[in-house]
């Protein structure tokens, strides 16, 4: 009843709005409508998705105030119909400053594809990197303040309410693998942040962007979006043998210092982003670790240099995940190096695109490959036909070697 | 008069005073000190091994260039009359102060060998005039059979007889010279004739008739000079003025020389001409810049009017000096010392002439006033620059047939070039019905020749040419020598042993060879010793045998003579090495073979040096090495084309035609520089090189060829000499001023031109980025501010596109875009958006935001560009992205948002990056145009030609064609409307079609502002995030 409520409340605001809109040279609405297909092919040629998506903002904006709503509505055919707000946020302008008050999408950093600073908003894991990062990312609720100076910024972020990352659920062929030996049980006892001033969150970035160079310095004081997993085995004392496992996710506060910058070299740009977290979780294997997870500081960085060749656009990167003061038995790698490849062509005057962009881990040589074809066939209509396909039977993106699925995405912008 | 005009004038007055004062002292020192060095030998570098080896061997043999008196009877010589008068000069000479006895030579005290019953004998062949015909018969008899004497001391012929006295070279003087001909005269009674001919009489002559001549001919060049000066500068005060500073920069220089008490070397004269050359242009300098603000300031004082024209030439009249003075100094790394100090010379001289133009001058100009030159018809067609940019539309036009007859030049010179000898020959420098000519060409006629080449052959071991087989490669040696036409005979102790050979055996021809063996040899030297003279053995070989000297007669002593000997004669220098001979060479005629080139090799070492250092200062002076290079060309094609066009004439280098290379230069370095200056100046105060060009050509142009036109007419009164070399110098000196003329006016200024000399990058880029809004076509949307410049008909190709390029936009634009792509099938795609540019002449800073379609709404892209040439920045933010990001510059080839545009379309290209052509005018619609060709000047620019329609009352582009690389047309543009918009014309609808893919792109401007005042912060990442 709620859903039908709010979807006529939509229909209403979608037809009557414009109008309204359009008499008043005020409000601006668009979006889009899309239809998104996937198909298996490691099984029986199972769908993967089928999900269609209206997605509509209104923005409003003078030379003080203004103000975004945008709602977006999922429907899939094997799950419940979603609706959700991605933003809705005011704005103040005033000389030097702005502030954005509401539920907005914050981002940081120089990377594509990784997240190294980028801690403001959390991630909708829930079909792992494949939507679009537009719809990876939640809003979060924030006080955002801008203060401007010259071609530089200052930004604070006030965060009051945590939202962590959602994961895919149980039936997901998204879920990551479970390193357990025995089928653990969960103790969600730990697993809620009570919004309460003190839970707050915080960040501070200082950008520049000028001739020779952008950068970009943050800092943050925030809840890990991911949970650790504390975990407390049952042993028979008898046979010595584990009988029993509880999970409790537990949110753990972080520290972040970190920063981006992206150098022109001639005709390549170079890009780099790192991030040093102080007091970051592991799980660990060492039988004496309480709780099966250790503290550690944590080092995660990028390199990347991106290039026009012939019409391609080229982009490399390099990514390295370094824990600090290593010990046996962390269950994560000391060192994860990923690199991943963009090669991007038009055709056609811009109405053509032929897209390849891939992930590989390089420990376990495992990849995920993501070629694509778009075709804008009309002003604001396009076309796309895609496949993402996971190599390698471990790591990051081996382990969905059964996972791999071909597309296709047709789209209307209005 | 105000107080500080009389300081000026008080000052002024004193500078006179002691400009005169310094002048009075120098003329002093001059009438004390001055001294011509006449002495060629004083010329020579002394420590030279060549002239140390020589000055040894004359010692060792008593070689000395030999005054020649012929005595002429047609009847024959064997008279008693004439063998009287041949005793009675030969006594006359020995008495002479000047020769020594033993040096003195003639019929008279030839040694005349004979056989005797016991031998041999040395005899006189008379002592008294014989009284009988039988005596007569006798002294004939001796000297048909005695080659000793026959073709050496009595011509053949038997009509002429020869006193040769040998001199010490440095003894000549004219008194000297006036005493022998007096003394000769007196013989001239009855039927002989006398002659004098000798080495030391041309040498003598030549060093003192050059400067004589000088002396007669600056006067008259310089009455020249000042008629002239007089015609183009309207004033006589200027030229007084002007060659009243000449003078004194001539007395300092050679005052100078005095006081440090350095002898006027008979190159001296040549630093008269470069002063001359000098002083002139300074004085035309500071008299135009003068006259200019005169002109330009009606009233002006005098004062006023001198201090503006020192001020305004101080700069490039010392950058001109110095390096004219540097040129000079470069001399100094000839080993000849006249050289030497005529370079040091010429630079105080010209450092003087600097001084003055900066002093003296306007000091002049104060005390005595000036008159500023009236609007006379001539001087108004050049003062308002018609003729000068006529001259150079014409030359910019053509700058192919420039270039192309310069290389031919280049072509013809290097050929000439090749040509080019160098002429060592004293001879030479005189005419051919000169009476030196004359007189040697007669003893030349009649005997083996005026000139003298000796060959010294050494050997360690003593006596080594008693050895008969190295009397025989001597022989050979003078055998095969005295083939070549220009040797007479030549002379050595085997002619000696040969002449006694034959007499001991009773004078039979048969034995007029060298003796079988050494003994035989020795017998003979001994025998000789004991009857004859043996002084005169002595001037052939030494006490020890093994040095002895070879005397060959040259009919000339030009170079191509003494190195066609020398060549043969070093051909026996391997048989000679093999029995441990060396071999060497001595005699004045080779000495100054060797000086010549000794002088030509400092001279191109130093041409070399001078061109050099000249790149080195215009390089550093105009801080470019596109100056610098450019900037040397004139001196470069003058040097070139003068050497070329004397080997062309024939002239020969000599001293005085290789000095000419360096007046060459420090004119050539003195019209380059003015020029060079005053069109930085120009090019900096006007937007548009041509103007630059224009004024340039008009005021330093002018002033170049009034100095030309002054210092050649000066000159080409020297080709009136009677002297020779002085006429040659006239001549050259002429062809050199016309050739820097030239050079500088018409190849220099076109390369100027055409290489963007101080164009800097800066403003070529400024402008571009300002153009780039401009043009046609834009994004952004053009604002052409409406040029009422008249249309010249003159006008090329590229300052048409210069004007289209260069008409200046608002500070900031803003405004919508729509871009409308239409392809075959009449399918259409809608883009908008709004863009906002602002250009503060650094960087132009440009934002736009994608308004259209909806997929890309709320994209904002920016680009910064510099106007130092970096790289562009550029940002792009994508709103799904929701983060700013630098991307990597889009090539400028690349379409620009899928149209028909390419970045490169959009206006950046400035006009020097192409070469224009004025095709045609043309009608479109009812717009005037003018039709221009434009060819990339870089090779892998993706049109291989474009072809614009320019509008002839506003300049602005109407229509342009573009041109695939292979030459088939690609797209035509079109500008569909344009208006007036706050003050500035506008492009208001523009469309590209691409013929080819028969696809289109329109595009229209709308809302368009400018110069509205967008701030700085439009431009930032805030704003890119927000949105317009």
């Amino acid at each position: 009843m709620k859903h039908i409520i709010i979807i006529s409340t939509l229909v209403l605001l979608f037809w009557q709005l414009p109008l309204k809109a359009q008499q008043e040279q005020d409000i601006e609405i668009n979006g889009f409508v899309r239809n998104y297909t996937g198909v298996l092919t490691g099984s029986e040629n199972e769908f993967s998705i089928i999900q269609n998506t209206f997605n509509l903002s209104f923005e409003k904006k003078n030379q003080s105030v203004g103000f975004k709503v945008n709602p977006y509505l999922y429907h899939y055919f094997d799950r419940e119909l979603e609706l959700g707000l991605r933003e809705a946020y005011l704005d103040l302008r005033f000389d030097n400053l702005d502030l954005r008050i509401g539920k907005q999408q914050i981002i940081y950093g120089k990377a594509d594809g990784v997240f190294i600073t980028d801690v403001v908003s959390p991630k909708d894991l829930r079909e792992f990197l494949l939507p679009d990062f537009e719809e990876i990312r939640m809003g979060v609720t924030a006080i955002k303040a801008n203060y401007y100076f010259g071609n530089n910024t200052i930004e604070a972020v006030w965060v009051p309410l945590f939202t962590p990352t959602q994961m895919p659920g149980d039936a997901s062929v998204w879920k990551p693998e479970m390193p357990y030996p025995v089928m653990p049980s969960f103790d969600y006892s730990t697993s809620e942040i009570i919004p309460r001033l003190e839970n707050s969150e915080l960040f501070l970035r200082f950008s520049s962007m000028a001739a020779k160079a952008d950068f970009e310095l943050v800092g943050g004081y925030f809840w890990a979006d991911d949970p650790a997993l504390h975990l407390t085995k049952q042993i028979d004392p008898v046979t010595m043998q584990l009988t029993g496992l509880t999970v409790r996710p537990d949110y753990h506060r972080l520290m972040m210092g970190g920063g981006s910058i992206g150098i022109p070299v001639g005709p390549i740009v170079l890009r780099s982003e790192g991030g040093y977290y102080s007091g970051k979780h592991f799980q660990t294997a060492v039988l004496t670790d309480p709780d099966a997870t250790v503290e550690k500081d944590y080092l995660h960085y990028m390199i990347g240099v991106d290039y026009t060749l012939a019409g391609i656009k080229l982009s490399a990167q390099f990514i390295q995940e370094n824990i600090l003061n290593y010990e046996e038995g962390i269950l994560n790698d000391q060192l994860e190096n990923t690199m991943t490849f963009l090669a991007k062509k038009d055709f056609l005057r811009e109405r053509l695109w032929i897209e390849l962009f891939a992930y590989t881990g390089l420990k376990h040589w495992d990849a995920l490959i993501r070629p694509k074809i778009s075709w804008l066939f009309a002003d604001g209509f396009d076309i796309q036909v895609g496949a993402n396909i996971f190599t390698g039977n471990e790591g990051r993106f081996g382990q969905y070697h059964d996972n791999t699925m071909v597309y296709s995405k047709i789209k209307y912008s209005f | 008069m105000t107080k500080s005009k009389r300081t000026y004038k008080i000052f002024s007055w004193g500078i006179l005073l002691v400009v005169t004062a310094i002048t009075v002292l120098f003329i002093q020192t001059l009438r004390q000190n001055a001294r011509m060095e006449t002495n060629l030998d004083e010329y020579m570098p002394k420590t030279h091994p060549a002239f140390v080896y020589s000055d040894q061997a004359e010692e060792w043999f008593n070689i000395k260039d030999g005054i020649l008196i012929a005595i002429e009877n047609k009847k024959g010589i064997y008279n008693a009359e004439t063998l009287k008068k041949i005793k009675e000069i030969t006594l006359g000479l020995m008495d002479f102060p000047e020769f020594e006895a033993n040096d003195v030579m003639s019929l008279y005290t030839a040694d005349n060998i004979v056989g005797t019953e016991d031998g041999m004998d040395v005899r006189a062949f008379y002592k008294s005039i014989p009284a009988t015909s039988e005596e007569f018969r006798e002294i004939q008899a001796g000297v048909q059979t005695n080659d000793m004497v026959s073709g050496r001391m009595v011509s053949e012929d038997e009509t002429v007889a020869l006193i040769v006295a040998g001199m010490e070279s440095g003894a000549f003087t004219t008194e000297f010279y006036h005493q022998i001909v007096d003394f000769a005269k007196q013989f001239e009674t009855g039927d002989e004739t006398l002659y004098i001919a000798g080495r030391p009489i041309v040498e003598g002559t030549m060093a003192q008739l050059g400067p004589a001549d000088m002396k007669r001919m600056v006067p008259i060049v310089l009455l020249v000079i000042g008629l002239v000066l007089y015609l183009l500068l309207r004033s006589f005060r200027a030229t007084a003025a002007t060659l009243f500073s000449v003078f004194v920069s001539t007395i300092w220089a050679f005052g100078l020389m005095a006081l440090l008490k350095i002898p006027i070397y008979s190159v001296s004269t040549m630093i008269p001409v470069m002063l001359i050359a000098i002083g002139v242009a300074y004085g035309i300098y500071y008299y135009n810049h003068l006259n200019r603000y005169f002109l330009e300031h009606k009233g002006a004082t005098t004062i006023n009017a001198a201090k503006y024209a020192i001020h305004i030439l101080f700069v490039p009249l010392s950058m001109a000096a110095f390096t004219t003075i540097i040129g000079f100094i470069s001399l100094l790394s000839s080993q000849v010392y006249p050289i030497k100090y005529f370079g040091i010379f010429t630079a105080a001289g010209i450092f003087s002439a600097y001084l003055l133009a900066l002093v003296l001058l306007p000091a002049l100009v104060i005390v005595f006033g000036y008159k500023p030159r009236g609007k006379k018809p001539d001087v108004k067609a050049i003062g308002h620059g018609r003729a000068f940019r006529f001259f150079s539309n014409k030359l910019l036009l053509n700058r192919r047939w420039v270039y192309g007859i310069v290389a031919f030049l280049l072509i013809f010179s290097v050929v000439g070039i090749q040509k080019v000898w160098i002429n060592s020959s004293f001879l030479d420098n005189f005419e051919e019905n000169s009476e030196i000519a004359m007189t040697d060409q007669f003893v030349n006629s009649k005997f083996g020749g005026t000139s003298t080449l000796n060959v010294i052959l050494e050997s360690r071991e003593t006596e080594a040419f008693k050895q008969p087989e190295n009397l025989i490669i001597m022989d050979e040696m003078q055998a095969e020598t005295e083939k070549l036409a220009q040797v007479g005979n030549s002379f050595s102790l085997a002619d000696y042993l040969k002449r006694m050979n034959k007499v001991m055996h009773a004078d039979s021809e048969k034995f007029y060879t060298l003796p079988e063996n050494k003994e035989m040899v020795a017998q003979y030297l001994l025998l000789y010793e004991m009857s004859g003279d043996p002084e005169n053995l002595l001037k052939v070989i030494n006490y020890d045998y093994n040095r002895t000297n070879i005397t060959f007669q040259l009919k000339g002593d030009d170079s191509k003579t003494i190195k066609e000997a020398l060549s043969v004669i070093m051909g026996f220098e391997k048989r000679l090495e093999q029995q441990g001979i060396s071999i060497n060479f001595a005699g004045s005629g080779y000495k100054s073979l060797v000086f010549t080139s000794l002088i030509l090799e400092g001279q191109i070492f130093s041409i070399a040096i001078s061109l050099g250092m000249v790149l080195l200062l215009l390089t550093l002076m105009f801080r470019s090495l596109k100056a610098g290079l450019i900037g040397s060309v004139p001196i470069l094609i003058t040097a070139v084309l003068s050497f070329g066009v004397m080997g062309i004439l024939d002239i020969p280098l000599s001293t005085t035609t290789a000095l000419l290379s360096s007046i060459a230069i420090g004119i050539g370095i003195d019209y380059a520089i003015h020029f060079l200056q005053y069109y930085r100046l120009n090019l900096a105060n006007s937007r548009l090189k041509v103007t630059a060009i224009y004024k340039t050509m008009n005021q330093t142009g002018k002033a170049i060829l009034f100095n030309a036109i002054v210092v050649i007419s000066g000159f080409l009164v020297l080709t009136f000499s009677v002297f020779p070399p002085n006429r040659k110098l006239g001549a050259l000196v002429s062809m050199n001023m016309f050739t820097s003329l030239l050079g500088t006016l018409t190849v220099m200024m076109i390369l100027v031109f055409s290489f963007n000399v101080f164009v800097k990058k800066k403003s070529i880029k400024k402008k571009s980025k300002k153009m780039k809004t401009t043009q046609f076509f834009l994004l952004a949307i053009t604002t052409l501010l409406m040029t009422t410049t008249q249309v010249n008909a003159q006008q090329t190709g590229h300052q048409i596109m210069q004007k289209v390029y260069s008409i200046p936009s608002g500070e900031d634009t803003e405004g919508n875009l729509t871009m409308t792509l239409t392809n075959n099938r009449g399918e259409q795609r809608i883009r908008t958006l709004k863009q906002y540019i602002k250009d503060d002449g650094q960087t132009e800073k440009r934002i736009m935001f994608f308004t259209a379609p909806a997929d890309v709404r709320n994209t904002a892209f920016m680009n910064w560009s510099y106007s130092d040439g970096r790289s562009d920045d550029q940002w792009i933010y994508l709103p799904a992205l929701k983060r700013t990001r630098r991307i990597a510059s889009d090539g400028k080839n690349d379409s620009f948002m899928g149209s028909d545009f390419t970045y490169d379309d959009l206006g950046d290209r400035h006009p020097d990056q192409d070469k224009h052509q004025l095709l045609r005018e043309e009608t479109i619609g009812e717009r005037e145009c003018f039709v221009i060709e434009s060819t990339p000047k870089e090779e892998d620019y993706i049109y291989s030609k474009t072809l614009t329609w320019v509008m002839k009352d506003n300049f602005i582009g109407l229509k342009r064609e573009f041109y695939d690389d292979r030459g088939k047309l690609l797209k035509v543009l079109h500008i569909k409307a344009f208006d007036k918009i706050d003050g500035f014309w506008t492009i208001l609808e523009t469309e590209m079609y691409n013929v080819q893919k028969e696809h289109r792109t329109n595009m229209k401007f709308t809302e368009v502002q400018k110069n509205k005042g967008i701030s700085d912060s439009k431009f930032t990442e805030r704003s890119m995030t927000i949105g317009y």
